[in-house]
C-alpha cells in the first residue's frame, strides 16, 4: 500500500515539475503514461538500465530536460531503434548499439583482420624488397610490371565501359560498396590506395555512362541543359582525379636540424609588409619578432610600410625595428618586398603577414631544411589563425570543426610536398634571397604574387619544402563579406597565372608538378559548375526537360556509387581535415561570386584589382548579411518553387513520372540544405572583443594585491588579457572571489622555460570559478616577455586540431540537416514580419518532422554529465528562437 | 402491324435494288470492255465454258477483318464493321448468299432498331430487329448481288440501334448487337478457262489473290540432273517470294502428270517426260503455258531448254524478272547477271544500316492513319535480321512524330505503344496542346534483347516484330436528367507522321548457334545472304520426290521470309565429297542423308545421336512439348522402333568450316520426310524449332539443345569481352580489384621511392 502511495506521490512530482517547466497538461499526461507503460514492460528499474537511466540525456539528446512534448514517446521509441541497430562514432564508448555491435565483431573477426594481416604482410614485404635494401627492379621484373600493368589498364577499361543490365549494375554496386566497407575499415596505406583505385573507375564509368547514354540533344535547350551539366560534371571529375593525384601519399616531413656550429647559419631578413593595419595588430608581430630565437647578428627585421607613416616609423625607432617605406607604391605586396628586396642583403627573407604572430622557434624549425639542401629555395610552414574565422564565429562551431583553410594549409600542402610544388602563400615563409632575385622578386603580373612566385622558382628548377607545424598565427578575416572578397581576389589571382604562365606549359615543370599547380588553379572555376548543380534539377521539374536522360533508377544506380565512393574516399584521405558536406558548402557559399571574376580573369587576364581584406574590426552587434546572401536567396527560391512544382505535379498530375520527380526532388532538398547551410554563415555573429582570445591551459601563480598567492590555471589569452579558471576551494569561494574582486590589482607569474615571468595586472571580470584579467605592460620588455609566454610559445599552435574527432557519416548529414534548417530559421528571424508569418508554419512542420529523426551521440559531450551547455545548444538548433 | 413492315422491307428492298442496278450495269460493261481486250490478243476460243458449279461455304471465322473470336462485335460507337473475302480470277460466282446469325440487345427499341447489310457499298438487305428476336440468337438468310462480286469483296454490316426515346447516349452500354461466328458465306462457283496467255503469270499458277496456300505440281523426266533440280529450287523459292505469306506446296512428280491441280514441267531437248516426248525441241530457253491434257482449266508451265544449264538460265531470268511475258509462249533469248547481294539486304528485313523510316514500313496507303470514336490501332510489321545483338545499353530510338485531335478535357486520353503485344508506355494526349505535333524520343532501353545471353524466348523485340500505337480516347456523353442536349460527337482522326523513325545503326550481328528457331523463322543463317549465295544444298537422293518436295518447300518458306529468290544457290550431291569439300565455305542445307564429310566428327555424332534416340523414344512419353536443354552426351541407342513417319531437322557447326553452320533435314522414311515438307509451308504449320534438334511428328515437335554452342556474327573483340561479363558482376569486381591492387603495389613502390627522394639531400638539378 505504501509503495503504491509511493509511486502516485512520484508521479504527482514529476506531473508538477513538467508543468513548471512549461509542458502542456496533454504532453504531460501522454509522457506518463508512456512512462507508466515503459516500467510496466521493462524492468527499467534494475541496475542493468542504470547506466540509460543516468545518461538519459546523453542517448536521447533530441529530449529537453523537464519539459517533454507531446510526440517525446514516439522520439524515444526511433531514437531506441537507431541507437540499437545504428553504430555510433567508432569513439563511443557505451557500446549502446548492440545489434551492430555484434556485425562489427563478426566483421572485424572473419572480414577486417585477416584483411589488414595480408595486406600488412605485403606491405612489409613490399617494404623489405624494394626500400630497406635499396634494390632496383631487375629487366625482367620490370617487363613483368609492364605487363602487369598493362593488363591492369585493360582490365580497368573494361570494368569502365562494361554494359550491365539494371539489376547487374545494383550487384556490381553493391558488391563495390562491401568493399568499400571493407578497405574503409582496414584504413591502411595500402587500402587507402585501393580506395582512391576503385574510386576512379567508378566515378569513370559514371562519365563513360553519361557520355555513352544519358546526352540527347533533340531541342536545343535541352542540349543546352544536358552539355552544360555534363561540362560541369567533367570539370568535378578532372579536379577529382587531380587532388587524388595530388593527395595520394602526403609527405610528413619533419624539422631538420641545424648545425651545431652557429657560424653555418645564414643570415635572414625578416619583412613585414603592412599597409593600412592599426599599430594594435602590427606591434605584437613586431614583438614576436624581436623574439625570435637566432642569433642576434644574423637577424635583421624589416617593416615593410607602404603607408608611410609617422607613428610607424617612430615605433620601430623606439622597440629598435628597420623601417622601409617606398615613395611610390606600385604593385602593392609584390611591390613593397620588392623594394625592400634592393634595400637589404640577408641569405635568408622570412616574410610575416602584419597580423601574423610567429612563435619563438620558427626560423629554427624552417632554416634547417635550407641549410642542409641547398636547393630548397623556399619552406613554407601552414597559416594558422588564432581567431574564428566567419564559419566558425557565425555558426558557433566552438573549434568542434577543423578551419575552412587546414584542408589547404595542413593536408595538401603536404601533398603538394610530395610532388615538389608546395606552393609559396604570402606569409609565415622563408624564401632564399639568391633565387628570389634570379627570377627578379616576387611576382608582380597578379593579384596573387606569392602562388605565381613559387610556380617561378620550381621552373627554375629549384625545390620548396612544407613543413606542416604551425608556427606562426594570425588573424582570420573577420565577416563573410570579407571572406568572400579574399577569395575573389585568390581567385582571379590564380585564373591570372593560369592565363599568363600557365604550370601546363612552358620549361621547367616536372609533370606532377604541373598537375598540382593546375589543380591549385583551377579549383577557383568552381563557382560556375556549383551554380550548375544547384540549378540541374530544375529543367525537369519546371519544363520536363531530361538533363540526364536515363530512369531514375538508373541515374541512382550509377550517380549514388559515384558521390558514396569519391566522398568515403575523400574522407580517408582528409580524415580531420574536413568533414563531410563542408567542401561543398563552402564552394557553395563562394561559387556565385568567383564566377564572375574568374571568368572575366579567364578571358582577359589583365584586369584584376586588388582588395585588401580588413582585419582586427569587430562587429559590434549581429545581423544578417542580406547584400552577401541575395544570390542564395534567388536560388533556394528557384529551388524551393521547383520543389513545390514537383510536389503539385506528383500529387495533381495523373502522367507524372513518379520516380524521376522524387530523385529531382531529393537533388533539390540536398541543394536546399546546402543553401540553407550557406546562408546560415550569413548571419554575422557580433564580436565584442577585438582582439580574440585563444584557448590554453597553462599553469600560473596569481598574487593578490596584500601578498596573498594562489596556483591557477590560465584557461584563455589574448593580446591584452587573460582569463583564469579558480581552482573550487571548498567553502571558500566567496573569499577567493572578494580578494580578486574586479579593479583589484594582481601580479600573475607565468613559467616557461624554466624562467619566471611576471606581469601586473588588473581585474576586469571576477566570476564565481573565472576571473578576466587585463594585464599591464609597461615596457617594451614586458611586452616581449607577454608575447613570449603567450603567442610566441614554440608550441602553441601544434596541438590545435588534436582535440577534433573524425566525423562519421550519420554525424556528417544530421550536422548537414542542422545546420541547413538554421539557415532558414536564421533567415526567417531576420526577415520583414509578413514573410515571416508566411513562412513559419512550414518550417515549423518541417522542423516538427526533423525532431523526430533520430540523433546520433554527441561523443564529444562529456558522458555521465548532469546537465551541460551543450545539450542546451542542441536544442536550440532545432527550436530555433 | 407485322404484315406492313414486312411489306415496307419489301419495298424498300426493290427500291434499293431498282436504284443500284443501274451500277450494276455499269460493271458488266466495264466486264464487257475487258473481254474484248483479252479477245484481242488471243484465239476467240478461250472464251468461258461453264461446265459445273462447286458451293464454298465460308464460315465468318476464316474471313478477313473479323475479331480473334469469329464474330463481329456492334455497338453504338462502333456501329459499322465489315468483313472481307476474295474470289480467284479463274472462278465466277453464279449463285450467292449469306446465312446470318446474330444476336441484338434485349433492351433495343424493336423496328426502329435495324440491322443492314451491305455488299461493296450497296444495300442488300435492312433488317428490322423483331420485338421476339430480342436477346436471341436469330438467324435469317441475305441474299447477296451475284453481279456486284468482284475480286475483292467487303460485306458491311450497320447498326443502328435505339434503347430510349429520350436523351440517348451512343455510348450507352446496352446498344450492342453481335452477329454470331456461325455466320456462313455461301457461293456457288464455276471455273473458267483461261486462256494461255503469260502476261498474268504468275497467275494462274501461284495464288496472290486469296489467302489460300498454292498447290503447284513441279514434274521432272526420270532421273533429273543436279542443273534441273537447281533451276527448280530457283523456280520455287521464286515462288515463295511471290505467293509470300500464303505459303507454297510443291509435290514432285517424276515423269508423270499429278491427278489435279497446275504444274510446271522442266525438261530439256534430250532429257523429258514421257507425255511431252513429242513436243518440239528448242534452241533457246523457252518459257510456255499450256493447257494439261484431259483437265478442264488445269495448266501447266512448260520450261524447256536446250540443256540442263538453259533450265537453270530461264529460271534465273524469270526470278529476275527479265522475261517479257506475252502470249502463251516466251523466249529468252538474252540472259543479264545481276549483282550478287549484299550481306543482310534481304528485301523484307529493315535495313538496319540506316534510319527506317515509318513510311518504308507501311504496306498499304493509309496505313498511319484512323478514325473514328474509337480509332483503330495503327499498326506496323517490322522485320529485322534474327542475329541483331542488343546489350542492355543498346538504344533503340525512336523518333515518333504524331498528330491527334484534341481529346476532351474530361478523363484520360493516351497513345499507347505497343510491341509484340507488350505495352512499352502510355503518352498522354494531351486536351491543351496548342500545336498538335509531339516529338518523343523513345530508347528501348532495358532488357531488350533479340539475343540474349540465356533464353531466346524472352526477348522484347523479335525477328517480326508488330508495332502497334492504339489511340485511346476517353469519351464522355453526360447530360442532366431533364435536361437533354443532343450531343454529336464528333470521330477523333490520329495519324502518325511517316517520318517518324527507328534507328538500329550502330546495333552488330551476334548470335549464338545453333539455333533453329532462327533457321524456322528467318531462314538463317541461309537468309544472311538473300539471294543464298553462301548456301550449299547436299541432296543424297535425286530421285526420291519426297526429299525434293521438302527442298523446294523449303526454298519457298526462305523466300517468302526474304522476298528475294535464291538466285545464287549452289546444289551438290551427296555423294561427291570432293564436291562438298569444295564448297566447305558455305552453309550446308542436307536433304536426307548426311554425308560423312558432313558429320564424322564427335559434335555431329552427339547431335545425330540425340536425334536418333529421341525420334526413338520421344514421342513415347506423355512429357509436354516443350523446349529440353540438354548438354549431355546420348548414351542411349535404342535400335529400332516400330513407328515410322518422324522427320527431324538438326543443326549443328560445319565440320569444315567454323564460322558455318549446317542444318539437316532428315526422316526415317519417306513418310517422314513428306511429313517434314508439309509442316515447313509458310503459316501453315503451329510448329516451332528451336534449339538444335527439332523431332517432328504429324504436327507435334519436340526441341532439343544439344552439342557444342558456337557464334557467328562480327561482333568486334571488345564487344566479344563485354559479352563475356555481361551477366557476371563478381567477375567484374574481381577484375576490378585485380586492377586496383596491380596499380596500388605499383604505386605504393614508386611513391615510397619518391618520399625517400624528397626527404633525402637534392642535388641541384641544374648542375645535372
Amino acid at each position: 500500500m505504501n509503495s503504491i502511495l509511493k509511486f502516485f506521490a512520484s508521479i504527482k512530482d514529476r506531473y508538477i515539475i513538467w508543468r513548471i517547466h512549461g509542458s502542456s497538461v496533454v504532453a504531460c499526461l501522454v509522457n506518463l503514461l508512456f512512462l507508466c507503460l515503459a516500467y510496466l514492460f521493462i524492468p527499467l528499474e534494475t541496475s542493468s538500465f542504470n547506466k540509460i537511466r543516468n545518461n538519459f540525456y546523453y542517448y536521447y539528446p533530441q529530449i529537453k530536460k523537464d519539459n517533454p512534448r507531446v510526440f517525446d514517446p514516439l522520439r524515444i521509441i526511433i531514437q531506441t531503434l537507431f541507437l540499437l541497430f545504428i553504430r555510433q562514432s567508432p569513439l563511443d564508448k557505451t557500446n549502446i548499439s548492440v545489434f551492430s555491435a555484434a556485425v562489427i565483431r563478426l566483421f572485424n573477426k572473419y572480414a577486417k583482420q585477416p584483411f589488414v594481416r595480408l595486406t600488412e604482410k605485403y606491405t612489409d614485404a613490399i617494404y623489405d624488397k624494394t626500400v630497406k635494401k635499396n634494390v632496383f627492379i631487375s629487366r625482367r621484373r620490370r617487363n613483368l610490371t609492364r605487363v602487369l600493368l598493362f593488363a591492369s589498364f585493360v582490365t580497368s577499361a573494361l570494368a569502365v565501359t562494361q554494359p550491365f543490365d539494371l539489376t547487374y549494375q545494383f550487384i556490381f554496386v553493391i558488391l563495390m560498396w562491401l568493399i568499400a566497407l571493407l578497405l574503409r575499415a582496414v584504413n591502411n596505406r595500402v587500402s587507402l590506395m585501393l580506395m582512391i583505385f576503385i574510386s576512379i573507375i567508378i566515378a569513370t564509368r559514371y562519365i563513360y555512362w553519361r557520355l555513352s547514354q544519358t546526352i540527347i540533344l533533340i531541342t536545343p535547350f535541352t542540349a543546352f541543359c544536358s552539355i552544360t551539366l555534363f561540362v560541369a560534371e567533367i570539370y568535378t571529375y578532372i579536379i577529382l582525379l587531380l587532388s587524388y593525384f595530388q593527395v595520394s601519399w602526403v609527405l610528413d616531413r619533419k624539422p631538420y636540424p641545424l648545425p651545431k656550429d652557429l657560424k653555418l647559419w645564414p643570415t635572414v631578413d625578416i619583412f613585414i609588409p603592412t599597409y593600412n593595419e592599426s599599430l594594435d595588430v602590427v606591434s605584437p608581430c613586431l614583438l614576436a619578432c624581436l623574439d625570435l630565437d637566432w642569433p642576434k647578428d644574423k637577424l635583421k627585421i624589416y617593416l615593410l610600410d607602404d603607408g608611410s607613416r609617422s607613428e610607424f616609423e617612430e615605433y620601430c625607432q623606439k622597440i629598435g625595428i628597420n623601417y622601409i617605406k617606398r615613395n611610390e607604391h606600385k604593385h602593392a605586396k609584390a611591390g613593397n618586398i620588392n623594394n625592400a628586396l634592393k634595400i637589404t642583403q640577408g641569405e635568408l627573407i622570412a616574410i610575416f603577414d602584419c597580423d601574423h604572430i610567429p612563435t619563438r622557434a620558427f626560423l629554427q624549425m624552417t632554416c634547417g631544411w635550407m641549410v642542409h639542401d641547398k636547393n630548397i629555395a623556399l619552406v613554407q610552414t601552414p597559416h594558422h589563425f588564432y581567431s574564428e574565422d566567419p564559419f566558425e564565429k557565425n555558426l558557433k562551431l566552438n573549434g568542434r570543426l577543423p578551419a575552412e583553410n587546414a584542408l589547404f594549409h595542413d593536408f595538401i600542402q603536404k601533398g603538394n610536398d610530395t610532388w615538389n610544388a608546395t606552393m609559396f602563400c604570402g606569409s609565415c615563409a622563408v624564401i632564399r634571397r639568391a633565387p628570389l632575385e634570379e627570377i627578379g622578386g616576387i611576382a608582380v603580373e597578379t593579384v596573387t604574387e606569392d602562388a605565381h612566385t613559387s610556380l617561378r622558382l620550381n621552373r627554375r628548377g629549384y625545390s620548396s619544402a612544407f613543413i606542416s607545424m604551425p608556427l606562426a598565427a594570425g588573424l582570420a578575416t573577420e565577416s563573410l563579406a570579407d571572406h568572400i572578397n579574399q577569395r575573389i581576389r585568390w581567385a582571379r589571382g590564380m585564373i591570372q597565372i593560369f592565363r599568363i604562365d600557365n604550370p601546363l606549359l612552358g620549361k621547367g615543370l616536372t609533370i606532377p608538378q604541373r598537375l598540382c599547380f593546375t589543380n591549385a588553379m583551377i579549383h577557383f572555376l568552381h563557382g560556375l559548375p556549383r551554380i550548375i548543380f544547384l540549378l540541374a534539377p530544375l529543367p525537369y521539374l519546371f519544363c520536363n526537360v531530361y538533363v540526364i536522360f536515363a530512369s531514375g533508377l538508373a541515374i541512382l544506380s550509377f550517380v549514388l556509387p559515384y558521390m558514396f565512393y569519391s566522398t568515403l574516399t575523400n574522407q580517408m584521405i582528409q580524415y580531420n581535415k574536413r568533414f563531410y558536406f563542408w567542401g561543398v558548402v563552402y564552394e557553395t557559399i563562394l561559387s556565385w561570386y568567383i564566377t564572375l571574376p574568374t571568368l572575366i580573369a579567364l578571358l582577359s587576364p589583365e584586369h584584376g584589382k586588388f582588395n585588401v581584406t580588413a582585419k582586427g574590426a569587430s562587429n559590434t552587434s549581429t545581423y544578417f548579411d542580406w547584400t552577401v546572401s541575395k544570390p542564395y536567396i534567388l536560388l533556394i527560391v528557384l529551388n524551393m518553387s521547383g520543389f513545390l512544382f514537383g510536389l503539385y505535379n506528383i500529387i495533381f498530375n495523373p502522367y507524372a513520372e513518379i520516380s524521376t520527380i522524387l530523385i529531382n526532388l531529393g537533388w533539390v532538398s540536398y541543394n536546399l540544405l546546402i543553401l540553407g547551410a550557406a546562408s546560415a554563415v550569413a548571419l554575422e555573429a557580433k564580436q565584442v572583443r577585438a582582439s580574440p582570445r585563444v584557448n590554453c591551459n597553462m599553469e600560473a601563480m596569481l598574487e593578490a594585491g596584500n601578498g596573498y598567492s594562489i596556483m591557477v590555471n590560465i584557461i584563455d589569452f589574448s593580446k591584452e588579457g587573460l582569463g583564469i579558471a579558480l581552482p573550487t576551494l571548498h567553502e571558500k569561494n566567496q573569499l577567493l572571489s572578494e580578494v580578486f574582486h574586479e579593479g583589484s590589482k594582481i601580479h600573475i607569474t607565468i613559467r616557461k622555460e624554466d624562467l619566471n615571468y611576471r606581469f601586473a595586472g588588473i581585474v576586469r571580470f571576477s566570476g564565481r570559478n573565472k576571473l578576466g584579467i587585463k594585464v599591464i605592460l609597461k615596457d617594451l620588455k614586458s611586452n616581449i616577455e607577454y608575447i613570449r609566454c603567450t603567442f610566441a610559445t614554440a608550441d602553441r599552435w601544434s596541438h590545435s586540431y588534436d582535440n577534433i574527432t573524425p566525423d562519421s557519416l550519420i554525424h556528417g548529414i544530421h550536422t548537414l540537416i542542422v545546420l541547413g534548417l538554421r539557415g532558414y530559421l536564421k533567415m526567417l528571424d531576420n526577415t520583414p514580419h509578413i514573410i515571416r508569418e508566411f513562412l513559419w508554419i512550414t518550417l515549423k512542420i518541417m522542423i516538427f518532422f526533423f525532431s523526430m529523426l533520430p540523433q546520433p551521440l554527441d561523443v564529444t559531450r562529456p558522458f555521465r554529465k548532469k546537465k551541460s551547455e551543450h545539450n542546451e545548444k542542441q536544442n536550440l538548433t532545432v527550436n530555433g528562437s | 402491324m407485322r404484315k406492313l413492315s414486312s411489306a415496307l422491307t419489301c419495298l424498300f428492298c426493290l427500291m434499293s435494288v431498282l436504284s443500284f442496278s443501274v451500277k450494276a450495269e455499269d460493271t458488266v460493261k466495264a466486264e464487257a470492255t475487258l473481254v474484248a481486250s483479252e479477245v484481242d490478243s488471243t484465239p476467240p476460243l478461250s472464251r468461258a465454258e461453264n461446265i459445273t458449279t462447286t458451293y464454298i461455304h465460308y464460315p465468318f471465322e476464316k474471313l478477313e477483318w473479323v475479331d480473334p473470336s469469329g464474330s463481329l462485335a456492334l455497338s453504338g460507337i462502333t456501329p459499322r464493321r465489315s468483313v472481307r473475302f476474295t474470289v480467284k480470277r479463274n472462278e465466277i460466282v453464279t449463285k450467292s448468299y449469306m446465312e446470318l446469325f446474330y444476336t441484338p440487345s434485349p433492351s433495343l427499341i424493336p423496328v426502329r432498331s435495324q440491322l443492314n447489310v451491305y455488299l461493296n457499298g450497296i444495300m442488300q438487305k435492312t433488317i428490322p430487329i423483331h420485338k421476339e428476336d430480342l436477346g436471341k440468337k436469330v438467324s435469317t438468310k441475305v441474299a447477296l448481288d451475284t453481279h456486284i462480286i468482284r475480286d475483292e469483296n467487303l460485306i458491311e454490316f450497320e447498326f443502328i440501334g435505339h434503347y430510349t426515346d429520350y436523351c440517348e447516349n451512343p455510348v450507352d452500354t446496352t446498344l450492342w448487337l453481335n452477329i454470331s461466328a456461325q455466320t456462313t458465306l455461301h457461293l456457288g462457283k464455276q471455273l473458267l478457262h483461261l486462256a494461255n496467255d503469260l502476261s498474268s503469270f504468275p497467275l494462274p499458277f501461284i495464288n496472290t489473290s486469296t489467302g489460300d496456300k498454292t498447290v503447284l505440281s513441279l514434274i521432272f523426266p526420270q532421273e533429273p540432273d543436279l542443273e534441273t533440280i537447281k533451276a527448280a529450287s530457283i523456280f520455287s523459292s521464286y515462288g515463295g517470294t511471290i505467293s509470300s505469306w500464303r505459303g507454297v506446296d510443291y509435290p514432285v512428280f517424276l515423269d508423270k502428270l499429278p491427278s489435279e491441280g497446275n504444274a510446271v514441267v522442266f525438261m530439256t531437248n534430250s532429257n523429258r517426260p514421257v507425255f511431252l516426248k513429242d513436243y518440239p525441241k528448242t534452241d533457246t530457253p523457252v518459257i510456255e503455258m499450256a493447257d494439261i491434257p484431259g483437265t478442264q482449266s488445269d495448266k501447266m508451265l512448260i520450261i524447256n531448254a536446250p540443256d540442263s544449264q538453259g533450265l537453270v538460265v530461264a529460271c534465273r531470268a524469270l526470278a529476275q524478272g527479265n522475261v517479257l511475258f506475252n502470249g502463251p509462249l516466251s523466249r529468252i533469248l538474252e540472259f543479264k547477271e545481276i549483282e550478287k547481294r549484299k550481306p543482310y539486304d534481304a528485301p523484307n528485313w529493315a535495313d538496319t544500316s540506316k534510319k527506317i523510316t515509318f513510311g518504308s514500313l507501311t504496306n498499304f496507303e493509309g496505313q498511319l492513319s484512323s478514325q473514328g470514336f474509337a480509332p483503330a490501332p495503327i499498326e506496323l510489321e517490322l522485320n529485322l535480321p534474327p542475329d541483331l545483338y542488343f546489350v542492355n545499353g543498346s538504344r533503340i530510338a525512336m523518333d515518333l512524330i504524331y498528330k491527334y485531335t484534341k481529346p476532351s478535357k474530361l478523363g484520360l486520353s493516351q497513345m499507347r505503344l505497343i510491341i509484340n503485344e507488350k505495352l512499352i508506355r502510355s503518352y498522354p494526349l494531351n486536351p491543351d496542346e496548342e500545336t498538335d505535333e509531339i516529338s518523343e524520343y523513345i530508347p528501348l532501353l532495358g532488357n531488350l534483347n533479340i539475343f540474349n545471353r540465356t533464353n531466346v524466348d524472352t526477348s522484347f523485340l523479335r525477328a517480326q516484330n508488330q508495332f502497334r500505337f492504339d489511340f485511346k480516347y476517353s469519351l464522355m456523353f453526360t447530360s442532366k436528367m431533364n435536361e437533354c442536349n443532343t450531343i454529336v460527337p464528333i470521330p477523333n482522326r490520329v495519324e502518325i507522321d511517316p517520318n517518324s523513325s527507328f534507328d538500329f545503326t550502330n546495333i552488330y550481328h551476334f548470335t549464338k548457334m545453333p539455333n533453329l528457331n532462327t533457321f524456322w523463322q528467318s531462314g538463317y543463317p541461309f537468309s544472311i545472304y538473300a539471294d543464298l549465295q553462301r548456301t550449299a544444298i547436299v541432296l543424297s537422293e535425286l530421285n526420291e520426290t519426297s526429299e525434293l518436295n521438302t527442298l523446294f518447300n523449303t526454298l519457298a518458306r526462305i523466300g517468302s521470309q526474304l522476298g528475294y529468290p535464291a538466285l545464287n544457290l549452289e546444289i551438290i550431291d551427296a555423294r561427291h565429297e570432293e564436291a562438298i569439300k569444295a564448297a566447305g565455305d558455305k552453309d550446308f542445307l542436307v536433304i536426307g542423308r548426311i554425308p560423312d564429310v558432313l558429320s564424322n566428327n564427335e559434335n555431329a555424332a552427339i547431335v545425330l545421336n540425340k536425334t536418333e534416340q529421341s525420334i526413338k523414344t520421344s514421342f513415347n512419353d506423355s512429357m509436354p512439348n516443350r523446349f529440353t536443354e540438354e548438354k549431355a552426351v546420348a548414351v542411349q541407342n535404342i535400335k529400332q522402333s516400330n513407328y515410322t513417319g518422324i522427320g527431324a531437322i538438326v543443326s549443328y557447326r560445319s565440320p569444315l568450316s567454323d564460322e558455318r553452320t549446317l542444318v539437316a533435314i532428315i526422316s526415317d522414311s519417306s513418310e517422314g520426310m513428306s511429313n517434314i515438307s508439309q509442316n515447313i509451308i509458310v503459316n501453315h504449320s503451329s510448329i516451332i524449332a528451336a534449339g538444335s534438334v527439332t523431332v517432328i511428328d504429324h504436327n507435334r515437335a519436340k526441341n532439343y539443345d544439344v552439342g557444342d554452342s558456337y557464334y557467328i556474327g562480327d561482333l568486334p573483340w571488345y564487344q566479344r569481352m563485354y559479352y563475356m561479363l555481361l551477366e557476371s558482376p563478381f567477375l567484374l569486381m574481381f577484375l576490378c580489384l585485380f586492377s586496383a591492387l596491380i596499380f596500388c603495389v605499383l604505386m605504393y613502390r614508386t611513391l615510397r621511392r619518391i618520399q625517400r627522394a624528397r626527404l633525402r639531400l637534392q642535388a641541384l638539378r641544374k648542375e645535372q
